[in-house]
C-alpha cells in the first residue's frame, strides 16, 4: 500500500490554477523535495496534504484512505508540518514542545525530552523562554514540537529559508538523522536546488504542467530554478 | 426640594431656554474659527442632527408613555434598536461577510438576558419610562462592546495567523487554536467597562445618577440605581462579547478546521 498518494491534485485561486494535475507517491523513509519557482504553489501543495488548505480537485490518500475520511486534527498529527518562519507560542521551550501532547491529554515529559534530544537541543533549553531563542533554535523547537506528537511523516515548508547557512545545515543534518531513526517520510519544500540535491532522493518540480510521479533528484535541471 | 419635576413646563419657555444654551455651541464655532481647528461645520451639522433626533425621540416617548398600547410600541422600539445596533456593530467588521448575522444575535442575547433579570428582580419597574431608557443604555453599550470585541478578534487572528495555523498543524481543533486570542479579545473589550466602574463617582457622576438627582430622587436611591445600571451594562457586555466571539470563530474557520483568509 502506498503511504501517501496524490491523484490529479489541483488548486485554483480565483480563476487561475496555481497547479493542476499533480500526481505522485511517497513511501515511508522517502525524502522528496518539492521544488519550483516562487508562486508555483509549493507551499500550497504541502498544505493540501494535511488539509490546512482544501484542494480544488483531485484527492490525497494517506495509508490507502482519502484524507477527507480522517478527522483533520488526527490527520495533522500523523502528517506534522513545520513552517517557513518559526511560529513560537508564548512560553517556555517545554511548553512549546509539549503543546500537541497537551491537546491530546497525554503526559508529556518523556516525549518532550525525546523530541528535544532528537533535534539536538540541549535539555537545559527546556525552561528557557522560547520567544527569546535565535531563529535556528526556534526552528529546532518547532521541529521538536512536530516530532513530539508522534507523526508518520514530516511536511517541511522551506524550514531553513529564514536561517543563516550554519543553522540551515544543522537542520538538514537533523532531518536526515530523523529519517534514519524514525523512518519518517519527509516532504521538503525548497526553492534551493542545492539543498534539494543534498537532502532528497527524489523531487517534484512544480510549474511545468501536469506532474506524473516524482523524478530522481539528479534529473532536475537546476538551471531553471532559482538558487 | 426644587427639582426638574417640580418646574412647570411651558413649550415656548423650554425652546427659549434651549436657544440660550446655543451660546455654548457658538463658543465652539467661534473658537474653531479663530484657532482654525476646522470642526465648525461638523459641530454645527452634528448639533442640528442631534437636536432633531432628540426632539423626535422626545415626541415619540411622550406618545408611548401616555399610550395604553405602550407594550406594543416598546417591542417595536426594541426590534428597531436590535437591528440598528447589529448593523452598526457589523460595519466595524467588514472582513467578516454578513457580520450582522453574528452581531445582531449577540447584542440581542446579551441585552435580553440582563433586561429579563432586571425585570424579574423588580430592579426595573415594568413601565415604559424605565424600560425604554434602560434598554437604550444596554443596547448602546453592548453595541460598542460587540464592535470592540469583534474588531479585536479580527486583529488578533490577522496578527497571529502563523501561530493559529501552527496550532492547527499540531492537531488543535479550531476552538483550541483560537481560544487564547478569543480570551484576549473579550478581556480587551471589557476593560473600558471595568475602568468605568473603578472611577464611578470619583472622576465623574454617571448619566443615570445625574438624571435621577436632577429629577429629585434621593442621592442614595440614585446611587443604588446607578450601580444596578452598571451591573446591567457589565453583564450584558460580557454575555455579548462571549456570544459574538463564539459565533465569530465559526465564521473564521471551515468545518475542516482550516483558517479562512480574512482581508
Amino acid at each position: 500500500m502506498t503511504f501517501i498518494k496524490l491523484e490529479s491534485v489541483g488548486k485554483k485561486r480565483g480563476k487561475r490554477w496555481i497547479f493542476e494535475n499533480v500526481s505522485f507517491d511517497i513511501q515511508r523513509g522517502d525524502i522528496i523535495a518539492i521544488v519550483g519557482e516562487s508562486g508555483s504553489g509549493k507551499s500550497t501543495l504541502l498544505r493540501c496534504i494535511n488539509r490546512l488548505t482544501e484542494p480544488t480537485k483531485g484527492s490525497v490518500l494517506f495509508e490507502g484512505k482519502d484524507i477527507r475520511t480522517y478527522a483533520p486534527p488526527e490527520l495533522r498529527r500523523e502528517l506534522s508540518m513545520v513552517f517557513q518562519f518559526p511560529a513560537i507560542f508564548p512560553g517556555t521551550v517545554e511548553q512549546n514542545v509539549g503543546y500537541g501532547l497537551k491537546l491530546m491529554g497525554k503526559r508529556s515529559e518523556k516525549r518532550v525530552f525525546g523530541a528535544v534530544d532528537d533535534v539536538g537541543l540541549d535539555r537545559s533549553f527546556l525552561k528557557r523562554n522560547a520567544e527569546k531563542l535565535s531563529g535556528g533554535e526556534q526552528q529546532r523547537v518547532c521541529l521538536a514540537r512536530s516530532l513530539a506528537v508522534g507523526p508518520k511523516a514530516l511536511l517541511l515548508d522551506e524550514p531553513t529559508s529564514s536561517l543563516d547557512t550554519k543553522a540551515a545545515r544543522k537542520i538538514e543534518q537533523t532531518v536526515r538523522a530523523l529519517r534514519e531513526t524514525h523512518g519518517l517520510a519527509i516532504l521538503w519544500v525548497t526553492h534551493d536546488i542545492g539543498q534539494a540535491r543534498r537532502m532528497a532522493d527524489k523531487a517534484v518540480v512544480l510549474g511545468k504542467g501536469p506532474i506524473k510521479g516524482s523524478v530522481n533528484i539528479g534529473e532536475v535541471d537546476g538551471g531553471e530554478l532559482p538558487g | 426640594m426644587n427639582c426638574l419635576a417640580d418646574i412647570p413646563y411651558d413649550e415656548w419657555e423650554g425652546l427659549i431656554r434651549l436657544a440660550f444654551t446655543a451660546v455654548l455651541l457658538a463658543i465652539v464655532l467661534v473658537l474653531s474659527y479663530m484657532k482654525r481647528i476646522g470642526i465648525g461645520k461638523d459641530a454645527a451639522l452634528s448639533s442640528a442632527r442631534g437636536f432633531a433626533q432628540l426632539m423626535i425621540l422626545a415626541i415619540i416617548f411622550t406618545y408611548i408613555f401616555d399610550s395604553p398600547d405602550w407594550l406594543l410600541y416598546t417591542w417595536i422600539l426594541f426590534i428597531a434598536m436590535c437591528i440598528l445596533a447589529g448593523y452598526t456593530s457589523a460595519r466595524r467588521a467588514k472582513q467578516i461577510p454578513k457580520a450582522w448575522q453574528i452581531t445582531t444575535p449577540s447584542i440581542v442575547i446579551g441585552t435580553s438576558i440582563t433586561l429579563i433579570i432586571m425585570l424579574l428582580t423588580e430592579i426595573m419597574i415594568s413601565r415604559p419610562e424605565f424600560i425604554i431608557p434602560l434598554a437604550g443604555m444596554a443596547f448602546g453599550n453592548t453595541m460598542n462592546l460587540c464592535s470592540l470585541c469583534l474588531n479585536r478578534i479580527i486583529g488578533e487572528v490577522k496578527n497571529n495567523r502563523a501561530r493559529i495555523e501552527a496550532a492547527l498543524a499540531l492537531g488543535a481543533t479550531s476552538d483550541q487554536a483560537i481560544d487564547p486570542y478569543i480570551q484576549t479579545s473579550v478581556k480587551a473589550a471589557m476593560i473600558p467597562s471595568i475602568d468605568s466602574i473603578k472611577t464611578l463617582g470619583v472622576i465623574f457622576i454617571p448619566g443615570a445618577m445625574a438624571g435621577l438627582l436632577m429629577a429629585g430622587t434621593e442621592p442614595l436611591v440614585a446611587a443604588e440605581y446607578q450601580i444596578a445600571v452598571f451591573f446591567m451594562i457589565f453583564s450584558a457586555g460580557i454575555i455579548t462579547a462571549i456570544t459574538v466571539s463564539s459565533l465569530a470563530r465559526k465564521r473564521l474557520f471551515t468545518e475542516a478546521h482550516q483558517l479562512k483568509f480574512i482581508g
